[in-house]
């Protein structure tokens, strides 16, 4: 069982992380964008010896909406929580004593934090904190997480923090089922007042909560009481206690400020440039050259320069011929030494895919897309691309995880996480994984395409896209569950902290080489064992029908096709292979490369599909797209040869 | 959240959508980019939207600035900006400050 903690809980973008660390001397996600530390990070407070401290996924309100909220409305009514310490945004005071409301509802020893302080004060508010205190029941602490300034201040409260004397009354109907629905509910590490409010205004994880605890009876009952009030009740049970807390925060923040803002003049650039970077047609260049400079930054200068002087000169002339070279002198020609080193080596391949192919495009991956996160450009990024992705049954959130897929598509299946639901997340792993081509295929694709005629990269192209409309559309369609729409916050922008960038970096390659460099190599010997019982060449073998027969490919291509598992840019190498021999026509060019494209991802990715979204959809979806590209792939061979193509 | 803009009546916008001219915008759609308006309800829509602007401090009373339409519509609340679909501005009921 863990220690007590202290969970911070808070808004998206209110200095939550920048917090922790300061109470922890631990680093965790600092992020812009709405919801990005979605997995929770825990530290040893540098304060109060055996007591964690939690950092919980921003959250707007309760009931939970995102998945995001879910897992903090899950930590404040499951851990054992020694306090709950809120971050709250100084400048938003309103929306900040809207969820104060609804923790000091839930009884247990709370502070809050009030955070951004020089910010609320460079636009001239004054809060008089004192005064929240009292009326609120709770500590205020004012605090500049990013100077430290208040800090002592702060944890001096956390050791003496006692339970909050809060209370605030609902409409009359609200109150009185709150009574009857207390006396039933069973008892839990929050009060049963704040339960009861959860579960009136239908929290998801309230709901499994009771249900998880209480008898078929109680739960009958309980339901029928939020139904009997709901049908009372003119408007949506939840829409009525929050306008009640509005309406108490609203008195309050009244009360509090003694002095406002008139304008916002010293964010002018930020605000002029934020603005622009959103406008309909200003926004497009903006978006054009920031994908752009993202696409160079980890497509060409990390999976194309970086890698080659690592996989090519580090790794293929220096490092692997003297670890082969050991190998085979201490252990000879074993099985053993060829597990190692190999064709399908743990070494030879494995680490070689994962430090020297790998490793650099994620390191130049994670620091633009730290840059991007501290700099609020994000949610404008979702905006501005969000018609497009409502065709495919998505919002403009996919459109980062779409656009990295151009770099690494391993990696883009992982930055899915900063998409809401499961729904959205398993749909643009599926497209990530049929259509998008990486930069490294993508390479081998473009020059064999140029060397056809243009012509041939249209047709790919267009083919391509095709498909991912096509699969989108329709997969959005018979999904279960409902397309998100895009409600986003627009922080305002800022120029990225280089230190944090730096720190959030390195937290992330940590990540990398704990959690997926062994992934790796548990496929790398997967394959060699698959190799080693004669799998691979049977599969080979068993393939060179379809190649040749379905899709016209001289039965070589079998091997090549196999290889693109492996990796997606062995598969068009080994094509490259067949052309440079004079072993394709331009036709079988522009359906090999289609073929390829459309195929699995590499193995990597395959991984990364099953670490993310399970084992049982990894092979759903190579169950799909196995035959989905040899299907297009044979229909263009046969639409092409119409077509008087040869 | 105290611009006092009383009297001035926002003109009739292109994109209200019933035949005749309106006097004054009536779904926060219709408000012109750089108009302060107060929310009037927005009982009907969906109750995920619903609990969603009220999370973020929108409720009926509370007056908001229209900062831009396109390509999604977006207010300003307090010190933060909000951007959501048109759907959504659709069904928030408006009345001039």
């Amino acid at each position: 069982m863990p220690a007590e903690s202290i969970a911070l809980v808070g808004h998206p973008n209110v200095g939550k992380s920048v917090l922790f660390q300061r109470l922890t001397g631990r680093y965790a996600n600092v992020s812009n964008y709405p919801g990005t530390t979605v997995e929770i990070t825990r530290g040893a407070a540098s304060f109060l010896p055996g007591v964690m401290v939690i950092d919980t996924p921003g959250v707007s309100a309760l009931p939970a909406a995102s998945e995001d909220e879910q897992v903090t409305a899950r930590v404040l009514l499951h851990e054992p929580l020694r306090a709950i310490l809120q971050v709250g945004d100084a400048k938003n005071l309103r929306r900040t004593l809207l969820l104060t409301i609804q923790l000091a509802e839930m009884g247990r020893p709370m502070a809050l934090a009030l955070n951004m302080m020089d910010e609320a004060e460079a636009r001239g508010l004054r809060i008089d904190h004192q005064a929240l205190s009292a009326r609120m029941g709770v500590p205020v602490l004012p605090t500049v997480a990013t100077r430290g300034a208040g800090i002592k201040e702060l944890t001096h409260s956390l050791i003496h923090v006692t339970p909050p004397h809060f209370e605030m009354r609902y409409p009359e109907p609200i109150e009185q089922a709150l009574q009857e629905l207390c006396s039933v509910l069973p008892s839990s590490p929050i009060a049963s007042r704040a339960l009861g409010l959860l579960y009136l205004s239908r929290d998801p994880v309230a709901q499994t909560w009771i249900e998880q605890r209480a008898d078929v009876a109680t739960q009958s009952r309980l339901n029928q009481k939020r139904e009997e009030l709901q049908h009372a009740l003119q408007q949506p049970i939840g829409a009525v206690i929050q306008q009640a807390r509005l309406a108490w925060a609203d008195q309050t923040v009244n009360s509090v400020i003694t002095s406002r803002a008139k304008t916002d003049a010293r964010s002018a650039i930020g605000a002029q440039l934020g603005r622009l970077a959103a406008h309909p047609l200003w926004g497009l260049p903006i978006l054009a050259l920031v994908l752009y400079g993202m696409y160079w930054f980890v497509g060409v200068f990390g999976a194309g320069d970086l890698v080659g002087l690592l996989e090519e000169n580090l790794f293929g002339e220096v490092i692997n011929p003297w670890v082969t070279d050991l190998v085979h002198r201490t252990l000879g020609q074993s099985l053993i030494s060829e597990f190692l080193v190999g064709e399908y080596g743990v070494w030879t391949m494995g680490m070689t895919y994962a430090l020297a192919l790998i490793l650099p495009i994620v390191t130049t991956f994670f620091i633009a897309f730290g840059i991007l996160e501290d700099s609020g450009y994000l949610p404008r990024l979702a905006a501005l691309t969000n018609r497009l992705f409502a065709v495919i049954g998505l919002n403009g959130k996919a459109v980062l995880p779409m656009v990295l897929g151009l770099g690494c598509v391993t990696m883009a299946t992982m930055t899915t996480r900063i998409l809401e639901s499961k729904r959205d997340r398993l749909l643009v792993t599926l497209l990530l994984a049929l259509a998008v081509p990486c930069s490294a295929q993508l390479g081998v694709v473009m020059g064999m395409l140029a060397s056809v005629s243009f012509g041939a990269t249209l047709w790919w192209a267009g083919v391509v896209s095709l498909v991912l409309l096509a699969v989108g559309w329709l997969a959005a369609r018979l999904l279960p569950g409902e397309r998100s729409i895009l409600f986003v916050e627009l922080p305002p922008l800022r120029l990225p902290q280089a230190s944090n960038v730096a720190i959030k970096t390195l937290a992330r390659l940590e990540w990398y080489i704990k959690e997926v460099v062994p992934l790796f190599l548990i496929g790398t010997a997967i394959l060699f064992a698959l190799d080693k019982i004669g799998v691979l060449p049977w599969l080979i073998e068993t393939g060179q029908p379809v190649v040749s027969g379905w899709l016209g490919l001289p039965p070589e291509a079998s091997a090549a096709f196999l290889m693109g598992f492996l990796r997606r840019d062995f598969g068009a190498t080994g094509l490259f292979a067949l052309e440079s021999a004079g072993l394709l026509s331009p036709m079988q060019i522009v359906v090999g490369m289609v073929t390829i494209t459309l195929f699995v991802p590499c193995v990597a990715s395959v991984m990364m599909i099953a670490r993310e979204r399970g084992v049982r959809t990894a092979l759903g979806i190579l169950v799909l797209i196995f035959p989905l590209a040899v299907l297009v792939g044979g229909a263009l061979y046969r639409l092409l040869s119409l077509l008087g193509w040869s | 959240m105290n611009q006092n803009r009383s009297g001035s009546r926002p003109p009739a916008d292109p994109r209200a959508q019933s035949g005749w001219q309106t006097p004054a915008p009536r779904t926060l759609l219709e408000v012109r980019a750089g108009e302060t308006v107060r929310i009037r309800r927005f009982s009907s829509a969906p109750p995920a939207w619903q609990e969603r602007l009220l999370a973020h401090g929108i409720a009926p009373g509370c007056v908001v600035r229209v900062m831009q339409h396109q390509p999604i519509t977006v207010i300003q609340v307090d010190h933060t900006e909000l951007g959501f679909e048109h759907d959504v501005a659709r069904v928030i009921e408006v009345e001039p400050l």
